[in-house]
């Protein structure tokens, strides 16, 4: 029996058999959990802006879509009391200056305001317009920007 | 001032009709319908006023745009009074600025109102802030080109200098 041959035996491989791992392992961590939190509000944020956004324009179309209409019969209102009021004016400077020597109505002594445009039309400033109503509706339609936030009123 | 004696005015009495006389919020409350009853005037009046430059050339047809709306809201006040003044009371009451939104419900109500006696739709969103085309009979206006020269015409040096037109601009160069 000891002429018998065998296959080798099976043995360790060299240097030994490695460690058994009994330890438990974590997945790999892409981000330290603050920065996973701060991604995290961040698209909060986002998604909030956006709704806000839309909300507000489709609000805001809303409303201009309104004052588009509203335009016309607010201008042509607004017209008729611009020419009353520029007659006014006009009636009101020739009752006043009718003493004065060589005075001409819309003149300064004879000598036109515009020299370009003598016996022509223009559109008057505000200030021109207003010069002889009350203070208070000046203020109110010129300054109301500053205290209700409208826009101030333009010929 | 500037007017001078030879401009012509209209007179008070050419100028007087009666004016809409509603604050804000009621204006605002019927503005989509009124836009859609009114809109041919509307366009017509916002044509002029582009076109000229002048309010004495558009005061007929800022009369029709006024008569237009009396009319409409003449005619709400005998239809849908109630559904009316309800939704107008909401948009006045239910928010400090004037929106929309809070008042969808009686919106709702209103527009049904106007839809079954008045026969006008709301329009769709946006219709207003759309451009459009308006077609118009008004005659196209005449515009003032004014044509220069191409090179100015020469001057000797024997002809007199004349006094500057719009005074003296050479006041450093001469």
């Amino acid at each position: 029996m000891a002429n018998v041959k065998t296959t080798p035996q099976d043995m360790p491989p060299a240097g030994g058999y490695s460690s058994i791992t009994y330890e438990r392992i974590f997945l790999k961590k892409f981000f330290k959990r603050s920065v996973a939190l701060a991604f995290f509000v961040w698209g909060v944020g986002c998604v909030g802006y956006y709704y806000s956004y839309r909300f507000k324009f489709r609000t805001l179309a809303e409303i201009n879509g309104a004052r588009n209409v509203l335009f016309a019969t607010l201008v042509a209102e607004r017209d008729r009391a611009y020419l009353k009021q520029i007659r006014k004016n006009r009636d009101f400077e020739r009752e006043v200056m009718k003493n004065v020597p060589n005075w001409v109505v819309g003149t300064y002594y004879g000598e036109p305001i515009y020299k370009t445009l003598v016996d022509k039309y223009r559109r008057e400033d505000c200030k021109e317009v207003f010069s002889f109503t009350d203070l208070y509706s000046y203020l109110y339609l010129n300054h109301r920007y500053t205290i209700y936030g409208g826009t101030p009123w333009r010929f | 001032m500037v007017q001078t004696e030879s401009i012509v005015l209209p007179s008070v009495d050419e100028l007087n009709v009666n004016e809409v006389n509603l604050t804000y919020p009621v204006l605002k409350a019927a503005a989509f319908h009124l836009g859609k009853y009114c809109e041919f005037k509307n366009n017509e009046f916002m044509l002029c006023k582009c076109e000229q430059s002048d309010p004495r050339e558009c005061i007929e047809e800022g009369k029709l745009v006024t008569a237009c709306t009396l009319d409409f809201f003449k005619q709400l006040k005998k239809h849908c009074k109630d559904e009316f003044s309800q939704y107008y009371n909401c948009i006045d009451k239910a928010s400090f600025n004037y929106r929309f939104n809070p008042c969808r419900k009686t919106q709702s109500v209103f527009d049904k109102c106007v839809l079954n006696n008045l026969n006008i739709e709301r329009p769709m969103f946006g219709y207003y802030a759309q451009v459009k085309v308006h077609d118009s009979s008004r005659p196209k206006p005449k515009y003032n080109i004014i044509e220069f020269p191409v090179y100015a015409a020469p001057v000797s040096r024997d002809e007199p200098l004349l006094p500057p037109k719009y005074n003296s601009r050479r006041l450093w160069s001469q």
